[in-house]
């Protein structure tokens, strides 16, 4: 509690904490990109290294939640607010723990001394999530529907261009049998990438909720 | 929160600080201090008014009186007087007194039709002729005996000292005498309660019942606050002006009716108990009806809600519960009034109360008199044995008070209910 | 005809889903209008709450449907009260009969300052209850389990009913409502004087008498009507200070996605 007690400012308050475990979670996702396109071990370890900050944001955001409902008892749009907050900080740290999936991946196949296969078609399905997930998290903090709406057309982008890469590399593998443990890995980073859009959809759909007090699947 | 004043703005003053809120607070607390010292004092001041009062009267109520009698009983008859029959005791009187007088109350009632008592009276008046010659206040009694002894030896050697409580049982039984020794206050006794009995029976009835009206019924227009205004201005009209209300409608208008020539009473006026009953109504009534609107406000109006929520009528809600919760306020009110009654007295003096009556009122067409005009004509009679009886009076109007006083908050306690 | 005559045909003939339906009804103290042009229809057997911000008629409304608002001075009602069919505000309606059939709890508990016993049967014995000493028992007996503090009381029942807890007396306001057989009962603000616990145990109490009665509601308490209440209206004071109803629907509409403006900022504490 502080000089301002009034619910406005404590609610921005929760926004503002949200907001910088959004920036973090952004940050991990571009971070292991950059280590992809590098092949960086080092950077890779470091979003490994940063992953419980995430984490810690999150039991920040479910306190704030918690002790903002027993103080408010917000009604109405105030609850569905603070609801979709609690469930869009579940989503980031979910977000979190897929790049750091994806770092580990650069990691463990630098060790290995493995190629990364299809690096550059992998950095823009990177691409493509990464503008997915800020435009979700945008559209989220402002409470935007039509935003909200624009994201899922997207997500089916990001299916297509994961089953061209999948089919790719299964040929690949086909003429060579050498590069599997490579494609595998690949694959994995295709699937992190596609759970992120998956979860960014979600905060999409929160959004609406929010708004709308109207449940509306986009991932159809 | 709090609020930053900022010192740029126009000034609003100077709250003490530091050193200055202990100078404030203790000049604050010896203000009330001061305060406190002058409600003490004030109480000071009622409580020995009180004191002076009381001293006074139980000053005159008790002390030395020296009797001296013309005839020692001892010689009239060799055995106590009260053993004797009553032939005796007529022989003795005529014996004693001159044959003009015995026959005079033989005249005014037989001797073959007096009782015994009477004819003892007669012989305690007229033979033994025990006669206080000198009182003396209690404080004097008691601190200055010697010399109220040799005073007494001095101007009357035949006269015996004796303590004497000026009330006791004769003086509460005894009717009226020109006597002050054989004067009591029982007639007139009897006579206040005769007429406070008519005052209630007319006052309790009407002014509650009107109070309900008022309370319940009568919706607020300009007639209704009209009555009120008056009711509430009658309640401050001087008492003599009731009497002289009394004197004009219930002692000579009804005349047939008040002196019970109406229901067969034929020796009577107008200046009767129901005369006097009927005027100390109408003094007490305005009391009443605002003593029972107050008390009738006072039960709570969740009560009535509740009555009224499960389908009471107004009538069944009144009787069931407004009236029986105001009935502790009603009763305290009650009983105040009747005080008030009781120790009125400009009234019935112009109603025609009788100073000086021995019999005793029997029915509601008897003359009366009542105790404070009792009082009221002793203190204006001379002598130190006057002031005694009326002191004596005093004492008991005060204890009747009391009493009522005591009952009307027994009575409250018992009703009392709690929300 | 009246309303016994009314209550005794149509309940058998038509059994309407209406308990109490309003008309256009707008209420006057003197020449103040309070309330403004209310129509709404109170369904059988379900709990409605009325809320609002004070001062917006919704505890004036309530008093009307079992004509209290006749005990103030002044007071007059335009449009008409369906009870039964029949308008409770009809010249050969006695507003006494009324109160029998429609009861009220109100916002203090009030028990009378007689024994638990006498604050049931006095109802009762009012309105020309007729029975022996074995049925006086029974109907007290029943009253008081119908209002869930048989249990606590049965020992005490020549005790006043005033020495009982705040949330007992209301309990025992409820069962002394009960006691005269209602069809609606009336609640103004019944757990505002009362502690979470106690609220709670009325709220229950509540919901079990939604099976035999209609029940009216008005409280300040959003999670109160949120959690007890079948439908809700909400009530506002417009300009010239009239009381109003602004919308009435099911509540979990009312409470997820009013369709007013005005609803969802009052739900939501913008206001009031």
């Amino acid at each position: 509690m502080g000089a301002h007690h009034n619910m406005a400012h404590d609610y921005e308050y929760l926004r503002h904490t949200l907001d910088a475990m959004a920036h973090r979670v952004q940050n991990a996702l571009h971070e292991s990109l950059q280590a992809l396109r590098r092949s960086d071990a080092i950077g890779a370890s470091r979003i490994i290294r940063d992953d419980p900050d995430i984490n810690a944001l999150q039991r920040d955001v479910e306190d704030l939640v918690a002790r903002f409902i027993t103080q408010w008892q917000p009604m109405l749009r105030d609850l569905r607010r603070v609801l979709a907050m609690l469930a869009v900080a579940g989503e980031l740290e979910r977000i979190g723990d897929y790049a750091k999936q994806m770092a580990g991946q650069v990691r463990r196949a630098r060790d290995a001394n493995l190629p990364l296969l299809m690096t550059s078609e992998l950095l823009e399905l990177g691409a493509l999530t990464e503008h997915i997930f800020s435009a979700s998290i945008a559209a989220f903090l402002a409470e935007d529907v039509v935003a909200a709406r624009s994201v899922a057309a997207l997500d089916d982008q990001i299916d297509a261009r994961r089953h061209a890469i999948i089919a790719a590399l299964r040929q690949a593998t086909l003429n060579d049998g050498s590069l599997f443990d490579a494609a595998i890995a690949s694959i994995e980073i295709t699937r992190a990438l596609e759970r992120v859009a998956d979860r960014a959809t979600n905060i999409a759909e929160r959004t609406i909720y929010l708004a709308t007090a109207a449940h509306e699947s986009l991932n159809e | 929160m709090s609020t930053i004043i900022d010192p740029r703005e126009r000034p609003i003053g100077y709250l003490p600080e530091g050193a200055d809120i202990n100078r404030n607070i203790a000049m604050r607390r010896l203000r009330g201090k001061i305060w406190q010292a002058l409600f003490f004092s004030s109480l000071v001041i009622g409580l020995l008014a009180l004191g002076t009062l009381l001293y006074t009267i139980i000053d005159d109520s008790f002390g030395y009186i020296a009797v001296q009698t013309r005839r020692d009983p001892e010689e009239l008859a060799d055995r106590p007087l009260e053993e004797l029959s009553k032939e005796e005791l007529i022989e003795i009187l005529r014996a004693n007194i001159s044959a003009g007088l015995f026959r005079r109350f033989d005249r005014d009632e037989p001797f073959s039709e007096r009782s015994k008592e009477s004819v003892l009276q007669l012989i305690e008046e007229r033979v033994i002729g025990r006669e206080v010659v000198a009182a003396f206040k209690l404080t004097e009694s008691l601190l200055e005996r010697e010399r109220i002894e040799a005073t007494v030896r001095e101007r009357f050697p035949r006269a015996e000292l004796e303590f004497h409580s000026w009330i006791n049982r004769e003086f509460l039984t005894r009717p009226m005498s020109s006597v002050p020794i054989l004067a009591g206050v029982g007639n007139a006794i009897l006579g206040s309660l005769w007429v406070i009995a008519i005052t209630m029976l007319l006052a309790i009835p009407i002014g509650v019942l009107g109070g309900v009206y008022l309370e319940e019924y009568a919706s607020d227009t300009w007639y209704y606050r009209l009555i009120e205004t008056n009711i509430n201005n009658l309640a401050g009209v001087p008492s003599i002006i009731y009497g002289l209300l009394g004197l004009a409608v219930f002692v000579r208008a009804l005349e047939p009716i008040t002196s019970g020539a109406a229901f067969g009473v034929t020796d009577s006026n107008g200046r009767t108990i129901l005369s006097a009953g009927l005027t100390m109504a109408l003094l007490v009534l305005p009391l009443m009806i605002i003593n029972a609107r107050e008390a009738i406000r006072a039960v709570p109006q969740s009560i009535r809600q509740a009555s009224y929520g499960l389908g009471a009528t107004k009538w069944q809600t009144v009787w069931h519960h407004v009236l029986p919760n105001a009935l502790p306020g009603i009763l305290t009110g009650t009983i105040l009034s009747m005080s008030r009654a009781m120790g009125e007295t400009a009234p019935l003096i112009v109603v025609g109360a009788s100073t000086f009556i021995v019999f005793y009122p029997d029915s509601v067409f008897d003359k009366f008199t009542v105790i404070p005009i009792q009082i009221y004509n002793w203190t204006s009679q001379p002598g130190a044995q006057f002031r005694s009886i009326a002191a004596a009076a005093i004492i008991v109007l005060l204890v009747t008070l009391l009493l009522l006083n005591a009952t009307a908050i027994l009575l409250r306690n018992r009703f009392k209910r709690s929300y | 005809m009246t309303v016994a005559e009314i209550s005794s045909v149509t309940t058998a003939q038509t059994n309407g889903r209406y308990a109490v339906e309003l008309q256009n009804t707008h209420i006057y103290y003197g020449s103040f209008r309070a309330v403004k042009d209310v129509s709404l229809q109170i369904e059988r057997q379900r709990i409605t709450a009325f809320i609002g911000p004070s001062g917006c008629g919704k505890s004036t409304v309530l008093r009307a449907i079992n004509r209290m608002n006749d005990l103030i001075p002044g007071s007059r009602l335009e449009g008409r009260i369906l009870f039964h069919g029949k308008n409770i505000y009809d010249p050969d309606v006695d507003p006494v009969e009324v109160r029998r059939r429609i009861g009220m709890v109100f916002q203090k508990p009030n028990p009378f300052p007689k024994s638990i016993y006498d604050n049931i049967m006095f109802g009762p014995r009012i309105n020309g209850w007729r029975g022996t000493k074995a049925q006086a028992d029974e109907l007290v007996e029943r009253a008081l389990r119908g209002a869930a503090i048989w249990d606590e009381v049965k020992d005490k029942l020549h005790q006043p009913g005033t020495a009982l807890s705040g949330g007992q007396q209301q309990r025992l306001c409820i069962a002394r409502a009960l006691a005269v057989q209602p069809e609606v009962i009336l609640m103004d603000e019944p757990c505002s004087a009362l502690d979470p616990i106690s609220t709670l145990k009325i709220e229950e109490l509540m919901l079990e008498l939604r099976r035999n009665y209609t029940i009216i509601i008005v409280t300040h308490n959003m999670q109160q009507a949120s959690r007890v209440s079948d439908y809700t209206a909400f009530f506002l004071m417009d300009a010239d200070r009239a009381g109003q109803l602004v919308e009435y629907g099911p509540t979990e509409q009312i409470f997820t996605s009013p369709n007013d403006k005005r609803t969802e900022d009052y739900i939501s504490g913008r206001f009031g």
